[in-house]
């Protein structure tokens, strides 16, 4: 064990490492580029190193890039990256108050937190998960698909109703291009381009990103610094003691996002949210949520960390990624000859201990070089907003063009960013927009394709044990808040 | 206001002229140097790419990438792997048929570009391309669990002719690769096209894992794609439907020996558009031909578990008028194109119907509350509300709309620009436009505007080989 260290403290491993993180940092922090896209960037480069350090340059870059996601969703209310729209609305409240110096150091210790919980699971529990996710099919996933459609819309801020009807839209757009299921091609108006759908990145681009510069844009001054980043007043300590105060939320957030990371198709962004909505809805001061809660900062950051982490487990056990990020690095860890299958903690057991090794070190040396970027980043900020503002529009067109090499997709990101304004005018909520389109083709393949293994019949989704389980969950997130708030506080009114 | 506006335009022209002149001294150098390959000099003389029309990570993504590497030692000019996915891989096909044909776009074709127009997604055929060589073949194969009840492909032929419509096999969407292998396999055997009934996935990978949690009877994929379970003994290799049998499972039988006439391989290969010079297309074909005759190259099958099956040229082209008149004839007969879907299968609109009904009413929900609790709300409320109420976040003047208005139609004319133009200069002339609209200084804007395209191009245009858009020059469109 001592000898794995050993080789993961070399330069010629450290450096691509460090370089690797410092460029996750830099890609979660600008909205517009994405983790996905980073990836897939660095992982060419990679080969021209050797393995080790190869695997530490992609890892690096995958773990630091959600974190960092966090970091203009304090400062601009733009979030980095998907995963870190759950967070946006608590910390950029926090950061309203003066307190976004303590929101991001916060996250910077959750997220370390919930990864180091993240890669710890799945170091000890990757062959019993994965097993039980064998037993997972369509059913339960339609289940897990309808959960987090709806958790999305509970949480926004807002009217729950809007959000729900954002949902409904956001499905509604995704069934735009090929059917997985049938073939047939629905809403492509003849146009080709329209055959591959409507990519969520550039949605997502769009509508948190270059919306929220188009609504910039319609105010002044302009003279003045991007935000008032004021002198931090809070230390480390009080950081420290929120972490201790709040260890146990800290602790459920981190599970629930490793268990829905390890969910082929459920990423940090689902995970994000699904912990954002469970903190509210066992919380004692719920109303707070979306104002600047700091659960609401705590929960969705440890997840969405921990998630990550999640995604590795059926990626190594099974050689399924759990999303787009895992799907590119296990393509990588092919070329590295590891290959992933139930046989791998045997087989190749020290590649294995390899890769935990630098996943968890990532985690630890998430916070100086996080630490760094949130230095970095406020520096940024003390930048002209107008030259803010315009590289955050050149990033948001880069990264919508680099997800699929189409020009095609900046025009989806122009449109969805008009489509933002409007939403927010109409005070419909974004969230639910962009899960609805995540989580739909999933919850409508998922629905068809069991029905077309069960003969048409209904009956599995309701009788099969898990399916069971799931929607037992979902009846009791809806209906335990009401019950425990009638139970608890008698002339409680509902949030509108 | 408004001489700073007439001094802003003005900026606006004499920079867009400058743009224009050197627009002009560029595509006087862009035509000596390549732009016309057939009675130019030299080829190539800058970065190539291959169009993968499938996600990165994945089989032909490694593939592409591999050749993008030999290819590179070859022609000594750096090639690239630009992925376009989407469309059961009609986007990256339809890129590739549409590129310029001076020899810098090569395509990753798949075996899905044969049965496009059979199925009915786009009219794209392999005649619009030109084939360069095929250089991976991987059969389909039958796959089911170790301790299934059939221990051949006859028992599990017999099952499906007494019980039809019993068993379940997946492996990818409906009407791709393996499942037309299955409607074949089916058809060939004289039983109806749904008496084993597919139930289609995202890929093989998804596939596997139903196959190994009880939840399908059968899987249809290549061997490559389940090298892992197979090796694990997890799943037994009913058998393959290749010309021969496969050295990774030499036990297993092919189709012919079982005295089945069935074949069906998955195939990449390399094409370029149509109307290639040629010679630049003998140029390629004789580096193709250098790559797949080496080493590097069996070493990277073999590891990886890829067949090799090579065919260069008429012997290429062949190959491909036999598989799409095969899959023509497949297809008409099952009927994909005629049927909305299959059986059971609540069909593609029932989710738009139904998200269409609830979010119209939903809407007029919405919309009837808040005009209700407008008239409800006495007395003059300022005329210029949008919507239920206004927020601290909202400007309150329309006039303040205008200039988000105003940058989302530069934002499309910039969008457009690019088709023509190539990435660099629109976005100069975007960031140092925006920043001076937003009350920079210009000279400041100048300098933060070049510095921030100057390192996009280092960052992403060089290290990273992101293929930005080259507009007129050529490139992707």
């Amino acid at each position: 064990m001592a000898d794995s260290l050993l080789i993961l403290l070399k330069p010629s491993v450290l450096v691509p490492w460090l370089l690797g993180m410092a460029f996750g940092v830099f890609l979660g922090a600008t909205p517009g580029l994405t983790a996905t896209m980073g990836v897939a960037l660095v992982v060419p480069l990679s080969f021209y190193l050797p393995p080790d350090a190869g695997l530490a340059l992609i890892i690096g870059v995958s773990f630091t890039a959600i974190f960092a996601g966090d970091i203009p969703a304090t400062w601009l209310r733009i979030p980095g990256t998907p995963a870190s729209a759950a967070a946006t609305l608590d910390s950029h409240a926090l950061a309203r108050q003066g307190r976004g110096d303590f929101a991001l150091r916060l996250d910077l210790v959750c997220s370390c937190l919930g990864g180091l919980l993240g890669v710890l699971l799945l170091a000890w529990l990757s062959p019993l998960l994965a097993r039980g996710a064998i037993r997972f099919s369509d059913y339960e996933y339609f289940w897990l698909g309808v959960l987090g459609l709806s958790l999305a819309a509970a949480v926004s801020v807002g009217s729950t109703f809007r959000g729900l009807l954002a949902g409904v839209g956001g499905v509604l757009l995704s069934t735009v291009g090929l059917d997985m299921v049938s073939g047939r091609a629905r809403f492509t108006f003849g146009m080709s381009e329209l055959t591959a759908g409507l990519s969520f990145i550039p949605a997502m681009i769009g509508l948190f990103g270059l919306s929220e510069v188009l609504r910039e844009v319609a105010k002044g001054p302009w003279q003045a610094a991007a935000s008032q980043v004021p002198k931090s007043a809070t230390g480390w300590s009080e950081v420290l003691r929120t972490v201790v105060r709040r260890r146990w939320l800290i602790l459920r957030s981190s599970l629930l996002g490793t268990l829905i990371g390890a969910l082929p198709g459920a990423g940090a962004d689902i995970a994000a949210w699904c912990a954002y909505g469970l903190a509210q809805r066992t919380s004692r001061q719920s109303q707070t949520f979306g104002h600047g809660s700091e659960e609401g900062v705590l929960a969705p950051t440890s997840a969405n960390n921990a998630a990550v982490a999640g995604a590795w487990i059926p990626a190594l056990v099974l050689g399924i990624p759990g999303d787009s990020v895992t799907a590119i690095v296990l393509g990588a860890l092919l070329m590295y000859h590891i290959r992933p299958g139930p046989l791998i903690f045997e087989q190749q057991a020290e590649q294995v201990r390899h890769l935990l090794w630098i996943a968890a070190g990532t985690q630890l040396l998430l916070l100086p070089v996080g630490y760094l970027g949130i230095r970095a980043f406020s520096w940024m900020l003390r930048l002209p907003r107008a030259a803010i503002l315009a590289g955050v529009v050149v990033f948001c067109v880069l990264g919508s063009f680099a997800v699929n090499n189409r020009l095609w997709d900046v025009g989806v990101m122009i449109a969805f960013g008009l489509l933002g304004v409007l939403l927010e005018a109409w005070r419909v909520p974004l969230g639910p927009l962009i899960l609805g389109m995540i989580l739909g083709p999933l919850v409508e393949e998922k629905l068809r394709v069991g029905l077309i293994k069960s003969e048409g019949h209904l009956a599995p989704f309701f009788t099969r044990p898990l399916s069971l389980a799931l929607v037992g969950l979902l009846l009791a997130a809806w209906l335990a808040p009401l019950v425990l708030r009638r139970l608890l506080r008698p002339s409680g009114t509902f949030a509108r | 206001m408004a001489g700073c506006a007439v001094h802003f335009y003005r900026k606006i022209l004499s920079a867009a002229g400058l743009a224009v002149a050197w627009l002009g001294v560029c595509c006087s150098f862009g035509c000596l140097s390549g732009g016309d390959a057939s009675s130019g000099p030299v080829y190539p003389t800058r970065t190539i790419a291959i169009l993968c029309p499938w996600a990165p990570g994945g089989g032909s993504d490694r593939v592409a990438r591999f050749l993008a590497d030999q290819l590179q030692r070859e022609l000594k000019v750096p090639v690239v792997v630009v992925n376009q996915t989407g469309g059961r891989g009609f986007i990256g096909h339809a890129a590739g048929a549409r590129a310029r044909p001076d020899g810098y776009t090569l395509t990753l074709a798949t075996f899905e570009l044969c049965t496009f127009q059979a199925l009915g997604i786009a009219d794209l055929s392999w005649r619009e391309l030109t084939p360069l060589a095929q250089v991976n073949g991987d059969p389909a194969a039958i796959l089911v669990r170790k301790d299934a009840p059939w221990s051949t492909l006859r028992e599990l032929l017999e099952a499906a002719r007494t019980q039809p419509g019993k068993l379940t096999m997946s492996g990818t969407a409906a009407g791709a690769a393996w499942d037309l292998a299955r409607v074949g396999l089916l058809l060939a055997e004289g039983l109806p096209a749904d008496a084993i009934r597919w139930v289609p996935s995202q890929g093989a990978a998804p596939a596997l894992v139903e196959l190994l949690g009880g939840h399908v009877d059968t899987v249809c994929c290549s061997v490559a794609e389940a090298k892992t379970q197979i090796e694990a003994g997890q799943l037994r290799v009913l058998a393959v439907m290749g010309p021969q049998r496969l050295p990774e499972v030499p036990d297993v039988p092919t189709l012919r020996e079982l005295g089945i006439d069935w074949e069906v391989v998955g195939w990449r290969g390399l094409m370029l558009p149509r109307d290639i010079p040629p010679a630049i297309e003998k140029r390629l074909a004789q580096c193709v031909q250098n790559i797949v005759a080496s080493e590097a190259y069996r070493q990277f099958m073999r590891e990886n578990g890829f067949g090799i099956v090579i065919r260069q040229g008429q012997e290429f082209r062949d190959f491909l008028a036999a598989e799409e008149a095969k899959w023509n004839d497949v297809i008409a007969r099952v009927g994909y194109r005629q049927a909305e879907s299959a059986a059971h299968d609540p069909g593609p609109w029932l989710v738009p119907r139904l998200c269409g009904t609830l979010l119209a009413l939903g809407t007029l929900a919405v919309a009837a509350s808040a005009w209700l609790r407008r008239r409800a709300m006495a007395g003059a409320q300022g005329s210029g509300l949008v919507g239920p109420a206004n927020t601290a976040n909202e400007p309150a003047s329309p006039l303040a709309w205008k200039r988000s208005a105003a940058l989302a139609a530069a934002l499309v004319g910039y969008w457009l620009a690019m088709g023509w133009l190539g990435y660099l200069v629109p976005t100069f002339l975007l960031a140092w436009g925006m920043m001076v609209w937003l009350e920079l200084r210009q000279a400041a804007a100048l300098v933060a505007a070049g510095v921030l395209v100057g390192l996009i191009w280092v960052l992403f245009g060089q290290v990273f080989q992101v293929a930005l858009p080259r507009g007129v020059w050529g490139g992707l469109p």
